[in-house]
């Protein structure tokens, strides 16, 4: 699992470095681009779960990356304290 | 109407969250669920996070990988696994964050509702729609 996620991660960076960043960059500023991994296909939407149901409708088997067009990340993650969560809290 | 609380101070997780219980399902056998207690967090951009023992016990099921910056600075990947989760009386799909912190319920999840928190020990928090 871990190093499917980093392969994921890799090639869709690689993809969109390539192939997409050039089209979207100067349009589409902070819009999520979904891209499928496999066939290099994406959709583009201000909403990463739209974007995904959209192109997981044309392409039942993606498997998909997604980068937010200008910003290092699709999404902001809070940080919390390690160790302290446990399931019976 | 989604009602929690706010987690007293100095007991873990110490800083006084606003709290709801969520009940997430697995999609294609919806007799696998489990009623979850999770942080709203508004910093969360996205629907929901789990850890990965929850995860396993509910037997999602692996999807794509997606990238969050957290609040260091730091941007992760990370596994997503669709999954049923009941909101206000209706059944949504949405995507589940793997990620071994408390859960996470964040604005992509609350979006078109309307959030209330009382921000004392004890205090009450309603989530409800807002259309």
């Amino acid at each position: 699992m871990a190093v499917d996620v980093r392969d994921a991660a890799e090639v869709g960076r690689a993809i969109y470095d390539e192939k997409i960043r050039h089209k979207v960059e100067p349009t589409e500023k902070g819009k999520v681009v979904v891209i499928d991994i496999h066939s290099g296909d994406y959709e583009i939407d201000w909403d990463d779960w739209t974007a995904t149901l959209r192109l997981r409708k044309r392409r039942p088997g993606a498997y998909t990356w997604a980068e937010r067009v200008g910003y290092p990340a699709v999404h902001t993650m809070g940080f919390s304290f390690p160790g302290l969560y446990r399931e019976d809290d | 109407m989604i009602r929690g609380r706010v987690h007293p101070l100095g007991e873990p997780p110490i800083s006084g969250e606003p709290k709801v219980a969520v009940t997430v399902a697995n999609i294609d056998d919806p007799a696998r669920t489990m009623t979850v207690e999770v942080t709203v967090d508004t910093g969360f951009s996205a629907h929901l996070t789990l850890p990965s023992e929850t995860i396993k016990k509910l037997g999602l099921i692996y999807m794509d990988v997606r990238p969050a910056m957290l609040a260091n600075g730091e941007v992760r990947a990370f596994p997503i696994y669709p999954a049923r989760v009941s909101w206000n009386g209706m059944g949504r799909q949405v995507p589940v964050f793997e990620s071994e912190s408390q859960p996470l319920l964040g604005m992509a999840l609350l979006w078109d509702s309307r959030l209330t928190i009382e921000a004392w020990a004890g205090g009450e928090v309603t989530i409800q729609p807002a259309i």
